[in-house]
């Protein structure tokens, strides 16, 4: 459980709000283009700081650690991997050994590898990989940090319709199977409505909810006007 | 540790380093507080040569970098490329090559004397300007080659269709980016040359061409006054400082890395097109010609040189692997804009200064000739830093910023973030700059002329001493040597930094 305890995050004149708990398991985070979606889940995961407040992961304190101290994993929008690195290189960063990929790390990068559905492309650049399979070895190397929460910075904005649904499913079975609270955002309704979660409304500065997603997105729902 | 840590260390270190030599020679040896007439003509000298040769290369290089712009002819991508040689030729490959064409028994003299015309001298003011020209305008030309490059294609379309008059071309094209280009392409190549030892050396001398790093040279080596040569490493610091500093106030030249040529709608005349062929052949002429006789005349004898060029030679390819070694991992630690501050600083400081303080520093220690090498390393590693921060800040800067995110989301800082990130995506600055690096030491005629003995010479030095004793055919061969070495060991940094 994640929680907001009287936010503010102010960038210049911009101001966000934030006042609430977020539940485990699968949510969407909903709001137009500029609403600070991406801000909020910067500040959550340590990439921006809270002009006031406090956030708490399961009672624990965390606004105040450094992001690799925090139990959170991100994946952005773009730039998830470092071009120069292989998959199994990039991955590697994240296990024990940091200078060289061990024995033990490839194999248990390559399990990870097996569940995203990508073990053959193992040794592949990022640039000998399709968009869909780049978001797949993030994914992976996210599952790799075992952290509980899992942040998606509209990660499957560029890919086709098709393939952003098979990799929302493929996150909500994997965040099920490990116990891993998701927060995805997304500017497309759509997306939080193939799954059964919950929604937080980014609106007028502050951030709404959650609500079921089936209620945010009713005609009288908080979507309202942004439908 | 933090990256503003290992910044400040690093330039806490090299303001040591720096500093420290000449800290311990005023404590040697005192102070002295009065300029002698000597003293003074050096300073004169130094400032009026440096004037010189700055002016006369930025003038020169606007003819040659607007026929370059406006001529496209086959080849002309390489000779650009080529223009940066001369900054990596060792001054003294370059002085003998010089000598060769300009001097009493030269090229161009020859060919004055057969059409009854006076004849050029090579040694004295105007051959230092000469040299100095040599080195720089090819500088000069390509930094202004890049901003003439830089002025929209669509300019050069508008002004053609407005039928201008010559004046009025120039005053709408050219004249803007001359007047923000050519004052920073003056006051860089004024602050090298204000520094300048090997041509003056060489080619200057005497008491109407001696600038103050040759005055400090001679105070220490021939009249043993510590003390004047202190005096004389303040009065540098001073004038290029001072230089430093006020050319913060113009407007910098982009650095030059490579040039992408555009391909502009100049309708020129026959006119105008004959006079660009001739700038342009006469400018390859000037840069290329002592180069080339060095290779022509140098072949003959370099199968046969004596075991002790070779030996040099070995000296000068170990101190060139330490130096440049040590520039590039400071350069890494300075690559920010607070740490190119301090890695400047190299630029103001005399290396003479540097080795002398260090030298009698070493002395209370044991026989200083025993670390010649490390020293004469850990100084040019310190001449050839501003170069190598330079090379290496644009790109160190923008790697932190696209990869600063991801990094820290997947917890990776440290130690680990510069193996994996930093020194990878960097590596082929970091061949270009330590191939820089390996041959400006290389041709290096600095430090080592203070440690040099019979027994300890580098390359450069050996062929100073072999023209001293005029043994001409094997200081040519020896030239031809350095140049390849030189040539050869930048290439080769530079080709590794690409493959890797």
């Amino acid at each position: 459980m994640i929680r907001f305890e009287d936010v503010i995050i102010e960038i210049g004149e911009f101001r966000l709000a934030a006042n609430m708990t977020v539940p485990k398991g699968f949510t969407s985070v909903i709001g137009q283009s500029g609403a600070g979606k991406s801000t909020l889940l910067s500040a959550l995961s340590g990439h921006r700081p809270l002009t006031s407040g406090k956030i708490f992961v399961d009672e624990t304190r965390i606004d105040l650690l450094s992001p690799n101290k925090r139990p959170c994993s991100i994946i952005f929008q773009e730039f998830n991997l470092f071009p120069h690195l292989s998959i199994v290189q990039n991955l590697n960063l994240v296990c024990g050994n940091k200078f060289f990929v061990s024995e033990s790390s490839r194999e248990k990068i390559k399990r990870v590898l097996e569940k995203v559905g990508i073990v053959e492309l193992i040794d592949r650049l990022p640039s000998e990989m399709s968009g869909g399979q780049q978001s797949r070895a993030a994914l992976a190397r996210a599952l790799l940090q075992r952290n509980p929460i899992l942040l998606l910075d509209e990660p499957f904005s560029a890919l086709g319709p098709n393939q952003k649904s098979e990799l929302i499913h493929l996150v909500d079975n994997l965040s099920k199977e490990q116990d891993i609270t998701v927060l995805l955002i997304t500017h497309d309704p759509k997306d939080a409505q193939q799954i059964a979660g919950h929604c937080l409304v980014l609106k007028d500065q502050s951030v709404l909810g959650p609500f079921e997603t089936s209620v945010a997105l009713d005609e009288d729902g908080p979507l309202k006007g942004y439908l | 540790m933090a990256r503003s840590t290992v910044t400040i260390i690093c330039s806490v270190f090299l303001v040591g380093l720096l500093l420290g030599p000449l800290i311990f020679l005023i404590n040697f040896s005192g102070l002295s507080l009065s300029l002698s007439n000597s003293d003074i003509a050096a300073i004169k000298f130094t400032f009026v040569q440096a004037a010189y040769s700055a002016t006369l290369s930025t003038i020169l290089a606007i003819p040659v970098a607007k026929a370059l712009l406006r001529q496209n002819f086959w080849g002309k991508r390489f000779v650009v490329l080529i223009l940066g040689a001369p900054f990596i030729l060792p001054v003294i490959v370059a002085v003998l090559g010089l000598i060769l064409v300009f001097g009493n028994n030269g090229i161009v003299n020859n060919l004055l004397n057969l059409i009854g015309l006076g004849s050029v001298k090579i040694y004295g003011f105007w051959g230092v300007i000469l040299a100095h020209v040599f080195f720089n305008l090819p500088l000069a030309i390509r930094i202004l080659l890049q901003a003439l490059n830089d002025v929209p294609g669509e300019h050069y379309r508008l002004v053609s269709s407005l039928k201008l008059s010559f004046t009025q071309n120039f005053l709408a094209l050219e004249w803007p980016v001359l007047k923000k280009v050519c004052p920073g392409i003056w006051a860089v190549i004024f602050a090298i040359c204000l520094s300048s030892f090997a041509v003056a050396l060489t080619l200057g001398g005497g008491p109407k061409a001696t600038t103050v790093e040759l005055a400090i040279y001679q105070s220490f080596f021939y009249d043993l006054d510590f003390s004047k040569a202190a005096q004389l490493a303040l009065v540098q610091i001073v004038l290029v400082f001072g230089v430093v500093v006020a050319s913060q106030f113009i407007v910098k030249p982009k650095t030059v890395f490579g040039l992408d040529i555009k391909i502009s709608n100049h309708n020129l005349s026959d006119f105008q097109k004959i006079i660009d062929t001739v700038v342009i052949i006469i400018t390859l002429l000037f840069i290329f010609t002592p180069i080339l006789v060095i290779f022509f005349y140098g072949f003959a004898d370099v199968f046969s040189l004596p075991p002790s060029v070779f030996k040099a030679a070995s000296l000068s390819i170990q101190i060139a692997i330490l130096s440049s070694f040590l520039s590039v991992f400071l350069g890494l630690c300075l690559a920010t804009n607070m740490g190119e501050i301090f890695g400047s600083l190299g630029i103001a400081i005399s290396p003479i200064v540097m080795g002398a303080g260090t030298f009698l520093m070493l002395k209370n220690f044991g026989n200083p000739y025993l670390l010649a090498v490390p020293v004469t390393a850990m100084v040019n590693a310190l001449v050839s830093l501003p170069f190598v921060i330079r090379i290496l800040k644009p790109s160190a800067i923008e790697i932190r910023t696209e990869f600063e995110n991801l990094s820290r989301s997947v917890g990776l800082n440290g130690i680990y973030w510069v193996w994996w990130v930093f020194l990878r995506r960097l590596k082929r600055q970091i061949g270009f700059s330590l191939g820089v690096a390996s041959a400006l030491s290389m041709g290096d005629l600095g430090v080592i002329v203070l440690f040099g003995s019979g027994e300890i010479a580098t390359l450069p030095l050996k062929i100073y001493q072999l023209m001293g004793s005029y043994r001409v055919d094997e200081a040519l061969a020896s030239a031809l040597l350095l140049s390849l070495l030189a040539f050869g060991s930048f290439a080769l940094f530079d080709k590794l930094g690409r493959a890797l």
